[in-house]
C-alpha cells in the first residue's frame, strides 16, 4: 500500500496487494445524495477560463475547488439539498443553500478562509471558520429539519 | 541550521519495519512560476540529488472537520490542470525531493537494490528544512518580492511500515497488530483505514491521523502488512518554524501510535529500547 505521496506510488512497487472483485451489486448506496451535483458543478468552474466575466474575473484554482469539496463533504449532512455554488471574482466562491426559514452562504475567499453566514427571520449570524465546519453541520440539519417540519405540516 | 533532538521517552526500536517516511508541505500555487522553471529549481538540490523523475501530480488535499462519523472518505477532482510533479533522486536512490508547484516533500525509502539503515527523523527533518529554505529563496526571485515567504497551508508527515508476518502461518496479522484480532480463524486478507481528528489545546482540531493497514506480498513474495501512518493537517501559521514544530509533534503522535497498536511480541521482534 502506498500514499499519494510515497515514493513508491508510481514505481519500484514492492507490496502486491491482493486482486479485489469488484463491489458493485449493492445498489442502495451510502453516497451523499448531493456529491454528483457537487462534483459536477465544480468540474465545470475549474474550467472558467481568465476574465470569464469579461470584467477581468480570475479563474477558479484547483486549490479552491477541492478545498470547497472537501467543505462541503464535512459540512454537509446526507440528505441535505446540494448547495448552489458561485464563482466570484477573485477565484473565489460562495457555496449557498436558501429556504424558507434560513439562508446559508459560505464564502471560500481562499482555502481555510471562509465567512460564514447564517440568515433567520430572527437575524443574522457570522464568523469566520478555518477547517472546523461542525457550526455548519448544524446550520444545516436545523435548515434541513424546518424544511421536513413545513413539509408535514402541509 | 538547528540540529533537532529525540524527545526524551518516545518509544524507540532498534531495527523499525519502515520502509518509507515521507515529509511534505501544500502551500497555494508559486506565483510567475511556469513549467519551464523546474530546471532552476532542479539546480538547487542537483549537487545531492542528481537524477530526475517526472511524475503525474498530486491533487491538492485539505483536512476538514465536521461532526465524528459525518465525512466520508474524501474524494477529489485529480490531476486536472496542474503542473508536473518532479522527483530529485539521490544516487544510492534511498533519498528524493518531490516538487510541484504547489507540493515539496522530502521522503526516505528502502530500495530493492539495497536495504539501508533508517537515518532517524531528526536527520531527514533538518534536511527537509535546508531544502525548503532553498526553494523559499528561489521563489522570492520569482515573485520580485523579497519579503515573500512559501506559507504551507497543509503539512504532512507519513511512516509507511512493511511489517513481516510469519511464513509458517496465514495471514493473521493478530501476531503484529492488536487492532486486527480475528480470534481462531484469521482471514485470508484484510484491509483497514481507521481515521481521528488531532486537537489542539483549546479543543479545536488541527490535523488528522490516518491509518491504513493491508496484507501484501513484498518483493521477495513474503507476506507482510503495509502500515501507513500519517498526520496532515494545517500549522497555526504556515511558515518555517511552526512547519517544523507540526512535524515535530506530527512524529511523536505517528510513533506513540505505532507503538500503542502493536504487539510486544513484535517489538520484541523490532528491539525496541524504550
Amino acid at each position: 500500500m502506498t500514499t499519494a505521496s510515497s515514493a513508491f506510488a508510481a514505481k519500484d512497487k514492492v507490496t502486491t496487494p491482493f486482486p479485489q472483485a469488484p463491489v458493485r451489486r449493492v445498489v442502495n448506496s451510502s453516497v451523499h445524495t448531493w456529491r454528483p451535483k457537487i462534483l459536477e458543478r465544480l468540474a465545470v468552474l475549474m474550467q472558467l477560463p481568465e476574465n470569464w466575466n469579461g470584467y477581468g474575473a480570475q479563474p477558479v484554482s484547483a486549490h479552491h475547488a477541492e478545498f470547497a469539496l472537501s467543505m462541503i463533504a464535512t459540512a454537509c449532512p446526507p440528505d441535505a439539498n446540494a448547495p448552489q455554488i458561485v464563482p466570484g471574482e477573485n477565484g473565489d466562491l460562495q457555496v449557498e443553500w436558501h429556504s424558507l426559514e434560513y439562508d446559508i452562504e459560505l464564502h471560500v475567499r481562499a482555502p481555510l478562509v471562509v465567512s460564514a453566514v447564517r440568515h433567520t427571520q430572527h437575524g443574522c449570524e457570522e464568523i469566520e471558520l478555518t477547517n472546523d465546519f461542525n457550526i455548519v453541520y448544524e446550520w444545516l440539519a436545523q435548515m434541513e429539519a424546518a424544511i421536513a417540519a413545513r413539509a408535514a405540516a402541509a | 541550521m538547528a540540529k533537532f533532538e529525540r524527545p526524551a521517552g518516545l518509544p524507540d526500536f532498534k531495527e523499525p519495519p519502515l520502509n518509507e517516511v515521507v515529509l511534505g508541505v501544500q502551500f497555494p500555487p508559486i506565483e510567475g512560476y511556469n513549467q519551464i522553471h523546474a530546471g532552476d529549481v532542479w539546480r538547487l538540490f542537483k549537487e545531492q540529488y542528481p537524477l530526475v523523475e517526472e511524475q503525474p501530480p498530486l491533487a491538492p488535499v485539505f483536512e476538514t472537520f465536521g461532526p465524528i462519523g459525518a465525512q466520508q472518505t474524501p474524494f477529489s477532482f485529480g490531476q486536472a490542470l496542474m503542473h508536473n510533479r518532479y522527483w530529485f533522486i539521490a544516487p544510492d536512490q534511498h533519498e528524493l525531493i518531490q516538487f510541484q508547484n504547489d507540493r515539496f516533500l522530502h521522503n526516505w525509502r528502502q530500495t530493492r537494490a539495497s536495504v539501508a539503515e533508517y537515518p532517524r527523523f531528526e536527520a531527514l527533518l533538518s534536511k527537509f528544512q535546508t531544502e525548503f529554505l532553498r526553494l523559499s529563496d528561489f521563489v522570492r526571485t520569482l515573485s520580485g518580492e523579497r519579503s515573500k515567504q512559501l506559507t504551507c497551508n497543509q503539512v504532512e508527515v507519513s511512516y509507511i511500515n512493511h511489517i513481516l508476518l510469519p511464513s509458517d502461518a496465514g495471514f493473521d496479522p493478530a501476531s503484529a497488530l492488536k487492532v486486527a484480532n480475528f480470534s481462531s480463524v484469521p482471514p485470508d486478507d484484510f484491509s483497514m483505514v481507521w481515521r481521528r481528528a488531532l486537537r489542539n489545546s483549546s479543543g479545536s482540531p488541527y490535523a488528522r491521523l490516518s491509518c491504513e493497514a493491508q496484507t501484501a506480498l513484498n518483493h521477495k513474495g513474503e507476506k507482510i502488512i503495509a502500515l501507513t501512518i500519517t498526520v496532515r493537517g494545517n500549522p497555526s501559521v504556515g511558515t518555517i518554524g511552526n512547519v517544523i514544530e507540526f512535524m515535530k509533534e506530527a512524529r511523536v503522535t505517528i510513533v506513540n501510535e505505532f507503538a500503542s497498536i502493536t504487539t510486544d511480541s513484535a517489538h520484541t521482534n523490532w528491539g525496541r529500547i524504550m
